[in-house]
């Protein structure tokens, strides 16, 4: 196996541990990340639609 | 989330939902890894079971006086969480709503719309979304099948099941 492959199959085995971790976890800890990633988000959100907006001024 | 989760139990104590079920993203996180989602969507079953009009207006009214009043996008925001209110309106939401399991979240007793029925209205709405939900179902394979394909099939999903099962098993 090649050293790409090889990093290529641990990268997917990575995602998929991942995945099933975050599925495990609780209600109440899944919410939180959702929460946590919402607030994350705002700032972003709030540039790109001032962003869009200057454009549609324009 | 609790105070979103309390406030609807209030509307449903003070009469004005008769009884309510999470759907959507928020129903979902119960069995399958947690996605960002922007609102929470709350089916509900309102008492004018034979009204070709639905008004939210009581419940829009009764959160006003709870301090409730700034929309976001659909939703009328309650703690943080812009909340669309659905009346349950096709066959398989009114079965979803009655069907819902009593769940727990930060504490507050909620009803949540199972599985097999969050994944039958994926297949029915059938948007990009829907579709990724679906396959994340599957991947986690957390349904019950035969109840899953029993609902398809009284429901007259079947094919869109197949053609859907197609393209994202096919991804």
């Amino acid at each position: 196996m090649s050293g790409e492959a090889f990093t290529m199959q641990n990268a997917l085995l990575l995602k998929e541990a991942l995945r099933k971790r975050k599925a495990s976890l609780s209600i109440d800890e899944k919410i939180k990340i959702v929460e946590d990633l919402r607030e994350k988000v705002k700032p972003i959100r709030r540039a790109r639609e001032i962003s869009s907006s200057r454009l549609r001024n324009d | 989330m609790k105070e979103t989760l309390k406030t609807l139990n209030t509307l449903k104590a003070d009469g004005i939902i008769r009884t309510y079920a999470i759907g959507g993203a928020v129903a979902a996180f119960f069995y399958i890894e947690p996605t960002l989602t922007d609102d929470m969507d709350v089916f509900i079953l309102l008492d004018e079971p034979d009204s070709e009009f639905v008004t939210l207006s009581p419940i829009y009214s009764r959160l006003k006086e709870l301090g409730y009043s700034k929309f976001e996008k659909e939703g009328i925001v309650i703690d943080k969480w812009p909340v669309q209110f659905l009346p349950a309106s096709s066959g398989l939401e009114k079965e979803a709503l009655r069907k819902a399991k009593d769940e727990i979240i930060e504490g507050e007793p909620v009803r949540v719309f199972t599985a097999e029925y969050l994944m039958a209205l994926c297949v029915a709405v059938g948007r990009a979304k829907d579709k990724i939900r679906l396959s994340q179902f599957l991947s986690e394979g957390c349904f019950d099948s035969t109840l899953f394909e029993d609902i398809l099939s009284r429901f007259d999903l079947a094919g869109k099941w197949a053609k859907i099962k197609g393209v994202i098993c096919d991804d």
